[in-house]
């Protein structure tokens, strides 16, 4: 049997690579070593299998085929963005665990959309690179894209029930499999908009408490207008986070980190989610 | 002609790399490609990625056009570009 023995909240911050860690200031060395802490605990969690979910850029799915929700269960590559000393060859995939996943929600009204060569993008590909992989626990990393950048956006709501079938599929799974569920996004932030470079701590630390809380309920509220106006469009890259918070219903969590500087693209929030006990 | 058929245009000029080369040689010919009308593709053609936005089309395809396409891929350019337009 399969369970998710942890969560985890974080962004793909590209900003990451641009400067050599041993060249790092405060800040950025406060980023590395949050990015450090989710490594550490995945590893201390023991997970031999880790989820991530992401979000499309816009350079992955074209506006000919735009899929609402969407699993990796062949080849996995990437990240698609070169950054200096992050490889983009291959990522080893849980195939047997991704197709099982695919077809528990299949069966159970969740009609998955399936890559069976997937190239990833840096939502998926960082953490899978610099959290996920270096832990020798884990075999295997199974990407998740939600339309949670590019419109039509998935519900906000039915995101989180999609956490909720990950975690019926991975419960129903026969091998035994810990896995970690990753939700992968930045809070505020205004991608290619004319406030690209703002934050809004406040509506950041409203998502993370509500991750610390389990409450989803005040993001199921927001409506798209209204995150857009608060966290720009990056903002609606929260449903990644949601859904991770959907995989661990009735959990709490405990805040890492928080950080936003001119230097980030968005507002950056580390957050674990605790598996119930 | 709409929306769809500039993003279709802009993704195609962020991800591959001979669109990209089309249109650095003969922007026109390049265009003429795609369902566009004169408004759209001089706005594409133009780098006025503050009139794309203002008919909508998402601001990744339009940073991420001017990023692999404009000769300066500067992303204060680009920003200023897009408060100078009104955005």
């Amino acid at each position: 049997m399969g369970t998710i023995v942890g969560g985890f909240v974080l962004p793909h911050e590209p900003g990451l690579f641009f400067t050599a860690r041993d060249e790092a200031g405060p800040g950025l060395a406060e980023v590395h070593a949050a990015y450090d802490r989710v490594r550490d605990r995945i590893g201390e969690l023991r997970a031999t299998s880790v989820i991530v979910i992401g979000a499309d850029h816009y350079v992955l799915f074209g506006p000919q085929c735009l899929p609402n929700f969407l699993i990796g269960v062949g080849d996995v590559t990437g990240p698609y963005e070169r950054f200096p000393g992050v490889a983009q060859d291959e990522i080893p995939n849980n195939r047997d665990l991704a197709g099982h996943i695919l077809r528990h929600g299949r069966a159970n009204g969740f009609d998955w959309a399936a890559s069976k060569s997937l190239r990833v993008d840096h939502s998926v590909g960082l953490p899978a690179r610099i959290c996920a992989l270096p832990n020798s626990t884990v075999t295997g990393v199974i990407p998740v894209y939600l339309a949670s950048g590019v419109e039509p956006l998935i519900p906000m709501r039915r995101a989180y029930e999609l956490g909720g079938a990950i975690q019926a599929a991975v419960a129903a799974y026969d091998a035994d499999e810990r896995v970690v569920v990753i939700g992968s996004g930045g809070i505020s932030h205004w991608v290619g908009m004319a406030r690209m470079g703002d934050h809004n701590e406040p509506f950041d630390r409203m998502v993370l408490d509500c991750v610390v809380r389990g409450d989803p309920e005040p993001l199921f509220a927001l409506t798209d207008e209204e995150i857009v106006d608060q966290a720009g469009n990056g903002g609606l890259e929260i449903r990644n986070l949601v859904c991770a918070m959907g995989a661990m219903p009735a959990s709490t969590g405990s805040l890492i980190a928080y950080h936003n500087a001119p230097d980030w693209v968005a507002g950056l929030g580390f957050a674990e989610i605790h598996a119930a006990a | 002609m709409s929306t769809d058929a500039v993003e279709v245009a802009l993704y195609d000029l962020g991800v591959k790399r001979e669109a990209r080369t089309g249109f650095a040689a003969d922007p026109g010919a390049f265009l003429a490609r795609y369902a566009l009308d004169a408004e759209e593709a001089a706005a594409i053609r133009n780098f006025d990625v503050a009139a794309l936005q203002a008919r909508k089309v998402s601001p990744l395809l339009t940073m991420g056009f001017w990023m692999m396409n404009h000769p300066g891929r500067s992303r204060n350019d680009y920003l200023a570009q897009l408060r100078a337009g009104g955005q």
